[in-house]
């Protein structure tokens, strides 16, 4: 409702109540709805720079193989190197280059959404900007959203950037092979999750020795199961 | 770091309102903005400036309203305005709750000059490239 009241004899006001975020609400509903309707479970994976997010997407594609098909969006300011390092193993991956973005949009999922053949597909990852802060407001149309924290940022990243892992429905411990050499908590990280977001697991794991990916595929293949029965918690 | 993508759907709302309004200048823009948006409220007005350049909203205030986040908590339903870093429901003790407020960008306002009998039919653009 929008109403107009004048002020002096020049000024108007318009009381406008209009959700400056809506129309990319609206495109991410769409892009959820039309996943859901074929059964790819979309995932949103967020994390720092750094974290490990293509090296976990290359083994994930390794490991799910041919029975289950993946495909996936990267986002990254600049360059094809992500989709280039992706590609051996998936034929279905699209490189968004966001430019001075600083987190993929709605709108941009639903284009690269547009250059894959999604058909046969199980899972499709989104693998977002490096960033930590900003993606953490903004839904993509993902069913479920993972967020990566890798052991050299430090085990107080729960605590300082709260939005993102209170949004995750799953947190990925990263390069846990690195434990030995790190001063690292995991507890503490277990403590400011249990303040946040209880309804996340937290999977400790490395991409690199392949220790906790097996906890990660089973969570991967109980979150689809349930996207197809209709139970995902975010599903549309 | 976002506030340059959000100046930039913010602006094309309020030209298009502004325009659609009748109002040949923008005065003052009033805003309610959540608190899990994490804007930084200057990074916003700087951003808005250097857009708004040569348009009818260039040196318009931008006057931002925090609005708090509200949650529901997933295990026994209640509705509660939680700390950002502290989420424990005040119900049941746990914290498996999901923001339900607290999440938008709401262009509540817009002062200026100009007509005031054009029929306003704005609606959110579909243009979202950033």
């Amino acid at each position: 409702m929008r109403l107009r009241t004048k002020e002096g004899d020049s000024a108007v006001k318009i009381q406008v109540v209009e959700s400056v975020l809506k129309a990319e609400e609206s495109l991410a509903e769409a892009n959820r709805r039309s996943l859901s309707e074929i059964g790819v479970l979309a995932l949103n994976v967020v994390s720092a720079p750094g974290s490990g997010k293509t090296t976990l997407l290359e083994r994930t594609l390794e490991a799910l193989g041919p029975a289950d098909r993946c495909a996936v969006l990267v986002g990254d300011l600049q360059t094809t190197r992500d989709a280039e390092r992706l590609a051996p193993a998936s034929a279905d991956v699209v490189q968004i280059n966001t430019g001075r973005g600083c987190h993929l949009s709605a709108a941009q999922v639903g284009d690269g959404l547009d250059r894959l053949t999604l058909e046969q597909i199980s899972y499709l990852f989104i693998e977002n900007v490096g960033n930590m802060v900003c993606p953490a407001g903004h839904d993509l149309g993902e069913h479920l959203r993972v967020a990566l924290l890798s052991l050299p940022e430090g085990d107080d990243k729960v605590a300082k950037y709260p939005t993102l892992f209170q949004s995750a429905d799953v947190v990925l411990l990263t390069k846990i092979d690195l434990m030995e050499v790190l001063d690292f908590d995991p507890e503490r990280v277990r403590a400011d999750l249990d303040q946040l977001n209880d309804r996340a697991p937290l999977l400790p794991l490395s991409s690199k020795s392949g220790e906790g990916m097996d906890a990660w595929w089973a969570w991967l293949e109980r979150s689809r199961r349930e996207l197809l029965d209709g139970s995902v918690a975010r599903c549309a | 770091m976002h506030e340059l993508a959000l100046a930039d759907h913010l602006l094309r709302h309020v030209l298009h309102c502004a325009g659609t309004g009748g109002l040949t200048r923008v005065l003052r823009i009033e805003l309610s903005v959540g608190r899990a948006q994490q804007v930084v409220a200057e990074a916003l007005r700087t951003a808005f400036t250097v857009l708004s350049e040569d348009t009818i909203a260039a040196g318009a205030e931008l006057v931002l309203v925090e609005e708090p986040l509200s949650a529901r908590c997933e295990a026994c339903g209640e509705s509660f305005s939680p700390a950002i870093d502290d989420f424990t429901c005040p119900g049941c003790g746990r914290a498996a709750a999901r923001l339900v407020g607290g999440t938008d960008v709401v262009l509540t306002s817009i002062e200026g000059e100009g007509e005031v009998d054009a029929e306003c039919a704005c609606e959110p653009r579909k243009e979202t490239v950033q």
